[in-house]
């Protein structure tokens, strides 16, 4: 789609340089080519990646120091608010997806009180869905999945923009993917991605407990353990056969590598390397966290 | 008070045991109540600051009573 036809139909902004773009997305969490982002302020004009960026919604100031790039540039007085309402109309145009009536495996057991949105949903074989438990649009779960009572599914993750004033909650476009053989118990919260080109993703033999927060975008590798009310960030990454401990706290975007161990009620604000075990608020390597906790307690009995 | 008596009753502090249930020949992860990584941490760090003997996490696990700590303390 060009940047002109979207200002266009959208009724945003004016194009200061026409460009194309094929998906939409948050400068941090940018996945594919061609995508527009917005951007309020020039400190972050380093962080743009032509080889991702095609365009950019920006302020007039922000722009001027865009014009001997080759990017795309629609001017906004707002370009968060504009970028969303683009985002907005997108969605509604069809832009991000193909409607296409629920699909539940026949071999499948959903619970007569679930909720099952009528469109936009795969459900697989054998795979379970207990009372209460709601998917909703944008869900595709496989094959022998546990969903169990009072857990949501695709439902909208947490993006505000102000519109007009009144603070809103932004329409999410992308999809929660759950695959084979992934356990999730009761009230538990799986968002799905803000753009299609960062879902959700749990992979195969995941197991959830309860209560856990999985935001937008979160992507947990195989066999990993994520344990009760547990809260995953927006975008965070987490690889294989990881264990997050209960009520840990992971940052919005951070990667966890494979096998590590994330304590219980444990605050991530930075990248844990695989095999790494992490403890405190702010978590840190957890031997590091016990002799730091023993001189501490130490000094008290002084 | 002997030297070794007295670490005991540094450990038994870290344990928070009385220091007359302890000997050298306590086998301090199994022989009280409560044991936990965190009272191995105190260990640890009493030993690195009392007796400037830096001890892994590794070499503190092979160690297995009171008697044996002392040693690796002093030596």
């Amino acid at each position: 789609m060009k940047l002109s036809e979207l200002s266009n139909q959208s009724r945003i902004g004016f194009v200061e340089n026409d460009a194309d773009f094929c998906a939409l997305g948050k400068l941090n969490a940018l996945s594919s080519e061609k995508t527009l982002i917005f951007l309020s302020e020039g400190k972050y004009i380093p962080k743009i990646d032509e080889s991702l960026v095609s365009a950019v919604i920006t302020t007039n100031e922000v722009g001027s120091a865009l014009r001997s790039s080759s990017l795309g540039i629609l001017i906004s007085d707002n370009p968060k608010r504009d970028f969303y309402i683009a985002h907005n109309y997108l969605i509604q145009s069809g832009f991000y997806f193909d409607r296409f009536d629920t699909v539940i495996d026949e071999t499948a057991i959903i619970h007569s009180t679930a909720n099952i949105a009528s469109q936009n949903v795969r459900i697989g074989k054998n795979t379970i869905i207990y009372p209460n438990a709601t998917i909703l649009e944008n869900s595709i779960i496989g094959d022998s999945c546990v969903v169990m009572a009072g857990s949501v599914i695709g439902s909208d993750g947490y993006e505000v923009i102000e519109i007009d004033g009144i603070n809103r909650i932004v329409s999410h476009a992308g999809w929660s993917i759950i695959k084979n053989n992934v356990q999730i118990e009761t009230n538990t919260v799986v968002c799905k991605g803000l753009f299609p080109t960062r879902n959700t993703i749990i992979d195969e033999e995941v197991t959830i407990d309860n209560l856990v927060h999985v935001a937008h975008g979160v992507q947990i590798g195989r066999r990993s353990k994520i344990v009760a009310h547990a809260v995953l960030s927006g975008n965070v990454t987490i690889g294989k056969n990881v264990w997050i401990g209960p009520s840990a706290v992971i940052t919005s975007g951070i990667i966890i590598g494979d096998n590590a161990k994330v304590s219980l009620g444990a605050v991530v604000i930075r990248n844990v390397p695989s095999g790494c075990t992490v403890s405190g608020n702010f978590a840190i390597d957890h031997e590091q966290f016990m002799r730091f906790m023993s001189k501490i307690i130490r000094s008290f009995k002084e | 008070m002997s030297k070794e008596k007295e670490f005991i009753e540094k450990i038994s502090e870290i344990l928070e045991v009385e220091p007359e249930s302890l000997t050298p020949k306590t086998d301090f992860r199994n022989d009280i109540p409560f044991w936990d990584s965190l009272k191995g941490f105190g260990i640890i760090v009493l030993i690195e600051e009392d007796y400037g003997k830096k001890l892994t996490v590794e070499e503190f696990l092979e160690q297995k009573t009171i008697g044996d700590l002392y040693k690796k303390a002093i030596t």
